[in-house]
């Protein structure tokens, strides 16, 4: 190699150099997840509803958001926490119904909407924590799907009416928010093109904030001792932490994302179905999470993504959907135990590498 | 002054009794060990005194404060803390992230809401978990994975673990059981340092007699779960009850 070569090889060394750690030193700052998040809520709507074949629908982008958030919230109990519930429904559905029975009995604000599904999901999710989490591994697994099914049987028998019982629950009515802009008053000019309507700032913005929150909670103390507790909960015990308050923490934390995520929904859906108590619902977000990766904020966002996309786009062209969602579940998770943020984080160690080793 | 005092101390897993009516006080600032032949009760004593076991029978009395069966995160914020014969530790954190798990339960108590706190500027918690790794000569390793440390600095980390939240009690279980010669040497040294540096109690449970004889100013010597022996370690030497107890435990 001639030294003018290995002169130039050295420099864009230098550069990717340069670039990765500049990458990485952007990537650790605090509001990076929450920017990228804006971006993606701007972008991500463009690309999906235009794709080339099989493509997406606003709905389904705001839909895609409010299980995001559901998903984010059961991970920092599963992916940090390594506490398997098989009765998140319980939190979903309870906030759902609250947030549909206070539109009609009180207001149909939508942001009071969801805050009051959030605090009811809370205050069971405190009231289930204590009884689930005295056992653990399947145990608790098993706790929560039996509390889960306790909620959907009371919701469909003796509370049907006022739940609609097998019908669902019919009657919601969603206000303008802060009483004068209504859900579906669509913005004009650029505004329009990237952000639609009134409605879908509002879905967007609780994606952000989630997003946010859970990055902070992952970055506070309780995201180290989340997974410390998975990894060996005994110890941290001896190290003066009182590891069943701290899980139980999780476990509310979890259950808030699930109650926010719930109301948001109501305002969507305008109904809430007796499935969504269901013990599928508790699957559903057992299978978005996994698929999507345990291990970051982020990947539970993907799985999100990719179950919703199967279940409303690809189902409607083929009609055995569930064998197709069954195959990729077990697909990633067998090639990628890490899910698909891990394929994500592959790729990206990849080019790192690439860029690292320079053109030599 | 003591600090611990036990007495009656008894254990029973359903016609086995692995503690057997102990009594034991630990003055402060002494070194005192505890030994026995295999399945004497040693760790089952330091499981019953540190909260992991509870006790069929008997009390303690830490400071003067009743901790009979008190939880071990209750235990450890009145400042007893211990180690694990086995390297318990969080083996997919870092070697710093281990530290600061055990820095956090120093300084914010048992419980805390502080989940919206930033913990990257959280001083007093990386200056804690800072000065354990330092003081165990971990501090150059911090970033790596604690799962990929070699057998003797694990060990060492779970003794930092212990130490972190600068207990006035101390018991280390067997720290140097399966450690080559080298690293049980640089263990006891560090052990030596730590006492003086820290003003900790420290009581070992150990096997190995060598180490015993060298760093305890009081020997108690346990056998099917009682106390057969306690006194220096001349006096231990000499004590033909003792002999006959490891003597007994050979020949098995």
């Amino acid at each position: 190699m001639s030294g003018e070569a290995e002169a130039s090889t050295g420099q864009s060394r230098g550069e990717a150099d340069d670039l990765v750690a500049r990458w990485d030193a952007l990537r650790r700052r605090e509001a990076f997840p929450a920017i990228a998040a804006i971006a993606f809520v701007i972008v991500f709507p463009l690309i999906f509803t235009n794709l080339p074949a099989y493509n997406g629908y606003m709905s389904l982008v705001e839909l895609i958001y409010i299980w995001a958030i559901f998903a984010i919230g059961f991970n920092l109990l599963l992916g940090y926490t390594g506490l398997l519930s098989f009765g998140h429904a319980a939190f979903w559905g309870a906030g759902a119904y609250a947030a549909g029975l206070f539109s009609v009995a009180v207001s149909g604000d939508p942001l009071v909407m969801v805050l009051v599904a959030a605090v009811t999901a809370v205050v069971l999710a405190m009231f289930l924590g204590v009884l689930s989490l005295r056992r653990g591994g399947i145990y608790f697994a098993i706790l929560t799907l039996a509390f889960g099914q306790m909620m959907y049987y009371i919701a469909l028998g003796p509370l049907g009416a006022i739940t609609g019982g097998e019908d669902g629950f019919t009657g919601v009515t969603v206000d303008p928010l802060f009483g004068v802009l209504e859900m579906g008053a669509e913005f004009a000019g650029v505004l329009g093109v990237l952000l639609h309507d009134v409605g879908y700032v509002v879905f967007a913005s609780f994606f952000v904030l989630a997003v946010a929150a859970a990055v902070r909670i992952v970055r506070s103390p309780y995201g180290t001792i989340f997974q410390a507790i998975a990894e060996n909960e005994q110890r941290v015990e001896f190290l003066g932490l009182h590891v069943w308050r701290y899980k139980l923490a999780a476990f509310v934390l979890s259950a808030a994302f699930a109650g926010v995520a719930a109301g948001l929904h109501t305002v969507h859906a305008r109904y809430v179905a007796i499935a969504s108590l269901y013990w599928i619902t508790s699957g559903d977000i057992v299978i978005m999470t996994v698929l999507g990766g345990t291990s970051s904020v982020f990947g539970p966002i993907l799985g999100a993504l990719a179950f919703l996309y199967v279940e409303n786009i690809v189902s409607g062209e083929i009609a055995f959907w569930l064998l197709i969602l069954g195959v990729l579940f077990v697909t990633v998770v067998w090639l990628f135990p890490s899910g698909l943020w891990g394929v994500v984080s592959a790729v990206r160690t990849a080019v790192r590498r690439r860029l690292l080793e320079g053109r030599s | 002054m003591t600090i611990l005092a036990i007495t009656g101390l008894t254990k029973r897993f359903g016609n086995l009794t692995a503690v057997d009516d102990l009594s034991l006080h630990i003055e402060r600032g002494e070194s005192l060990s505890i030994i026995g032949p295999n399945g004497a009760g040693k760790s089952t004593t330091v499981n019953l005194i540190t909260g992991l076991l509870q006790p069929s029978a008997g009390e303690v009395l830490f400071h003067g404060e009743d901790i009979t069966g008190a939880q071990p995160h209750e235990i450890l914020q009145r400042g007893l803390s211990r180690s694990f014969q086995t390297a318990s530790i969080f083996p997919e954190l870092t070697v710093e992230q281990n530290a600061i798990v055990a820095a956090l339960g120093a300084e914010h108590g048992s419980f805390s809401l502080n989940f919206l706190r930033r913990l990257v500027g959280y001083d007093a918690v990386a200056e804690r978990a800072r000065r354990t790794l330092e003081d165990m000569g971990l501090y150059e390793q911090r970033e790596l994975e604690a799962q990929s440390l070699p057998y003797g600095d694990k060990r060492r980390l779970e003794m930092a673990l212990a130490l972190t939240s600068d207990p006035d009690l101390l018991f280390l279980d067997e720290p140097t059981a399966g450690m080559s010669p080298d690293e049980t040497e640089t263990t006891v040294t560090l052990i030596e340092r730590v006492k003086q540096e820290r003003d900790v109690t420290i009581v070992l449970i150990e096997h190995d007699m060598e180490i015993v004889f060298r760093i305890s100013d009081r020997i108690a010597v346990l056998s099917q779960g009682a106390k057969i022996a306690d006194g220096t370690p001349a006096e231990i030497q000499g004590d033909p009850t003792v002999q006959k107890a490891y003597l007994g435990g050979i020949e098995l």
